[in-house]
């Protein structure tokens, strides 16, 4: 039995559509009309316990609607979904046991009172045994150093620490699964590398499901096993990172060190390429092309005769990119489901 | 110049933004004065069945008190406590240092732009009500080039205690601490809710020395044509010495709080 | 005790811990707080120098009943004031989320995740210049008396809180909930800082059958101090007795329409 199951969640949001004007603002007093926005359309997945999955998708792609709706905040158009064999908004606080949530930048910690503390509450709160609290902490001590500022009040945190405050908080009372919601939005290179060790750890120990919204890619090609991209409120992909890499690497890209800058202004699609740039702080111009159109050589042969080139290197696709052309793909619905 | 009245005209139009805030601003105004006049009668009826004369003033001049009491209120009312404690205490103070405009000027040109919108939308609905409604007299042609002076005396003068208050940031964090008792200070010494000719003797004595009563009580008597010559003349005398002192003060404490930046560096 | 309030019990002595720490600005916050009375008592006793009554209250009647306000208001602040102002904020912003993926109520959790320890020198200046008053007025203490005294202010901070949770509660349905709150606490409480019998009937009526402020100090300082209330009758009599009564029900009600808020919240999003 899977731990998440969704199918065919929807969303659709009333939204009242404004008149423009005066006339149409007298119009709005009369007869108010609403127009009906779907956020999330038809999504279905199934997540297994112990997996990794990044949820990634544009801003408004539905993404944290539809993560929402698995919380239990949110209540579906139609559709179903079931955590753990329960509907999530039918029983919120019974759900709530179950997971822990973490929510990027806003900490649930209680603001004025040392971190020690609010785990204590936390304790409380949860119906925490002890042995499995002093487990955790020592856990989260190992791997995470939050030793170095438990007695400080999480109102002077800095943002490092408050992330692995509230990483801590959300997985005090062993949730079977968590939802990380933007969790290494700006943090340094340091703490992003400790955090991602902990999620391993705590996924490896306790088989917790994680399920992550983000826009860092290095998160991604770290920690998930799987990917779901959302787009318009549909999926777009769903798969594990290797085939989403060789499925959609096409792209690559080719960064020239050039003495000066050619007019880009020249028709260069003949040769297959789709982009470029010309970076002035560095002297080159990076470009992209998709390799089973294009021939690189040709591609700098071209610009050797208009230029002298210094340096070339050839990137193969970084997940970044191939994202992107998804994000991009608006035409194509549903591509690529899963196994 | 062009400076100056481009932040001015800023100001003016995020005042037009907040529409919405200022309809509300001035309902609760509206029932603020409403309250105060429901005060006032009660206890000249009081007083009446007491067979007391108040001889100070009349209800219907109370009544006036009140009304422009409040539009004083509009009128002096400055930003420069969180502005200033707010562009201290995220460090932007320092670009006062470098830019030509001085603080004070850019404070105060901030303060005026908003004014004018706040004149048009707050004080002249104000005025309307109060006249239509409760049927009260529009002030004596006369008194108005006075008041004026006062007027722009009273804004001066609680500019410059607000500037102060606000540069204490500096030094202290908890600013809405001395702002809180500047507010209360004055709504008890400025004249804002209640008449100083009302006060017992020893206790005007010495307001009299203080400069709080300038900001509300110095415009209002006039303005009702309660002030003697004589004490006009001393009212004015004693703005020019108060608003001498604050300046002196202001300027000092600005050149106390550069040296914090440019030592400490902010 | 129930298991949500023995957490807020925790946090509190952890919280005021904290706070003693930092012990200049503790005390300085209410220090200040208290300073405003000072002015605000002299404002009453200059009013009085001159005139004799307020609608037939003396000097002392008419600062009692203001601290009847005061006192109830501030109670029901430490615990609601803070998160209730917050809440339109918190709406907007999506930021009330947190609150329910937690395994406790929203609204306890709001509550029990702060403390305004700001209003406890309101509490303390308030409840001293009570007993003062009543000391001044030669009332004479008994069981009986004392037992009203706390019914009603228990009855007063029912609706203090009733009336600020209803305001803020607006955050669910309407975008400008902060000014809802403002003009209810402010503004409008503002009224019942003098007897409201110095008003019409119209705002006699709205200050006790729909924002029933009046329940919170005028009906009971009013049989307290044995006046006729504007238009008197038995029945009005009973209304000096019905502070816990309204508060109860009210307090019950904001919280109903507090929970109808948070399912508004779940279907529609932001």
């Amino acid at each position: 039995m899977s731990i998440i199951q969704v199918d065919q969640l929807t969303k659709t949001f009333s939204r009242p559509i404004r008149g423009t004007g005066a006339i149409g603002a007298i119009r709005d007093l009369i007869n108010r009309r609403y127009e009906e926005k779907t956020a999330v359309d038809h999504i279905s997945f199934t997540i297994e316990r112990g997996e990794i999955v990044g949820y990634l998708g544009p801003n408004g792609a539905g993404k944290s609607t539809s993560i929402k709706m698995l919380v239990g905040i949110l209540v579906p158009t139609s559709g179903e979904v079931r955590v753990d064999s329960e509907i999530p908004y039918k029983n919120r606080r019974e759900n709530a046991r179950k997971i822990g949530v973490v929510f990027g930048q806003r900490s649930q910690l209680w603001w004025d009172i040392p971190v020690s503390e609010t785990f204590e509450l936390m304790k409380c709160m949860y119906n925490i045994p002890a042995v499995d609290f002093k487990r955790n902490m020592e856990l989260f001590t190992d791997v995470l150093g939050i030793q170095d500022f438990m007695h400080v009040a999480v109102r002077q945190l800095s943002l490092g620490q408050r992330m692995r405050a509230d990483l801590c908080a959300a997985l005090l009372h062993n949730p079977s699964i968590v939802y990380l919601d933007e969790p290494t939005i700006g943090l340094d290179v340091v703490v992003k590398k400790k955090i991602r060790e902990f999620l391993l750890e705590v996924n490896a120990q306790r088989q917790t499901t994680i399920l992550l919204t983000t826009h860092d890619m290095s998160d991604v090609e770290k920690l998930c096993s799987r990917v779901i991209i959302i787009n318009n409120g549909r999926k777009m992909f769903d798969g594990d990172l290797d085939r989403l890499k060789s499925d959609y690497s096409a792209g690559e890209t080719m960064i020239l060190h050039v003495d000066h800058e050619i007019g880009l202004d020249r028709d260069i699609s003949h040769l297959g390429v789709t982009d470029f740039t010309y970076h002035p702080e560095s002297g080159s111009i990076q470009l992209r092309y998709d390799k089973r159109q294009a021939k690189p050589a040709s591609i700098l042969a071209w610009f050797m005769e208009r230029t002298a080139v210094h340096d070339f290197e050839i990137k193969p696709a970084e997940v970044e990119d191939v994202i992107r052309d998804i994000y991009q793909d608006s035409t194509s619905c549903g591509l690529g489901e899963a196994q | 110049m062009n400076v100056y009245y481009k932040l001015m005209l800023n100001a003016v139009q995020s005042s037009t933004v907040y529409r919405f805030h200022t309809f509300v601003t001035t309902f609760q105004r509206l029932i603020g004065i409403f309250v105060q006049i429901s005060l006032w009668t009660a206890l000249y009826k009081g007083a009446q069945s007491f067979q007391m004369e108040i001889t100070q003033a009349s209800l219907q001049e109370m009544w006036m008190y009140v009304v422009y009491s409040s539009l004083i209120g509009l009128m002096v009312a400055n930003g420069n406590i969180y502005s200033l404690s707010d562009k201290i205490q995220t460090g932007h103070i320092v670009t006062a240092l470098i830019r030509p405009i001085g603080l004070f000027r850019s404070l105060l040109f901030e303060t005026l732009g908003s004014k004018v919108f706040m004149i048009l939308f707050e004080i002249i609905p104000v005025l309307i009500v109060s006249h239509f409604v409760l049927g009260l007299p529009l002030p004596n042609i006369e008194a108005i080039p006075v008041f004026m002076i006062m007027l722009i005396m009273a804004f001066t003068t609680f500019f410059l205690m607000t500037f102060i208050v606000g540069m204490s940031s500096f030094w202290y964090i908890r600013t809405f601490h001395l702002e809180f008792m500047l507010t209360h200070v004055m709504n008890f010494f400025s004249g804002l809710m209640i008449p100083l000719w009302f006060f017992p003797r020893e206790l005007r004595a010495v307001m009299d020395w203080l400069p709080f009563d300038l900001v509300y009580y110095a415009p209002l008597s006039v303005l009702l044509g309660k002030a003697k010559y004589a004490e006009i003349g001393v009212m004015l005398a004693k703005g020019c010495v108060w608003i001498a002192l604050l300046a002196a003060a202001a300027v000092m404490i600005w050149h106390l709080g550069k040296r914090k930046l440019v030592i400490q560096g902010g | 005790m129930p298991h949500p309030f023995r957490l807020y019990g925790r946090f509190l002595r952890t919280y005021m811990k904290t706070q003693l720490e930092y012990r200049f600005s503790f005390f300085g916050d209410i220090f200040v707080n208290m300073m405003t009375f000072v002015t605000l008592y002299l404002s009453f006793w200059v009013l009085f120098n001159t005139f004799p009554t307020m609608n037939g209250w003396n000097y002392w009647e008419v600062v009692f009943l203001y601290n009847l306000n005061l006192l109830t208001y501030a109670t029901s602040s430490l615990f609601f004031w803070g998160p209730m102002k917050q809440l339109e904020h918190l709406v907007r912003s999506g930021e009330f989320d947190q609150f329910l993926v937690r395994p406790l109520d929203p609204l306890k959790l709001l509550v029990f995740r702060q403390f305004q320890h700001t209003f406890i020198g309101h509490i303390i200046v308030a409840g001293t210049v009570m007993v003062l008053c009543t000391i001044q007025l030669e009332i004479h203490w008994t069981t009986g008396n004392i037992a009203f005294l706390l019914l009603c202010v228990l009855g007063g901070t029912l609706i203090q809180a009733g009336i600020i949770i209803t305001a803020a509660s607006s955050a669910f349905w309407v975008v400008r909930s902060g000014t809802v709150v403002d003009i209810s606490i402010y503004a409008i409480r503002n009224f019942i800082n003098y007897p409201i019998s110095i008003y019409g009937r119209s705002i006699q009526l709205l200050l006790t059958f729909v924002i029933p402020y009046a329940f919170v100090n005028y009906y009971p300082a009013a049989a307290f101090f044995g006046k006729d209330h504007a238009g008197s009758s038995e029945l009005s009599h009973l209304y000096s007795y019905s502070s816990l009564a309204v508060g109860a029900a009210l307090f019950a009600a904001a919280v109903w329409i507090f929970r109808r808020g948070v399912m508004r919240y779940d279907s529609a999003g932001s």
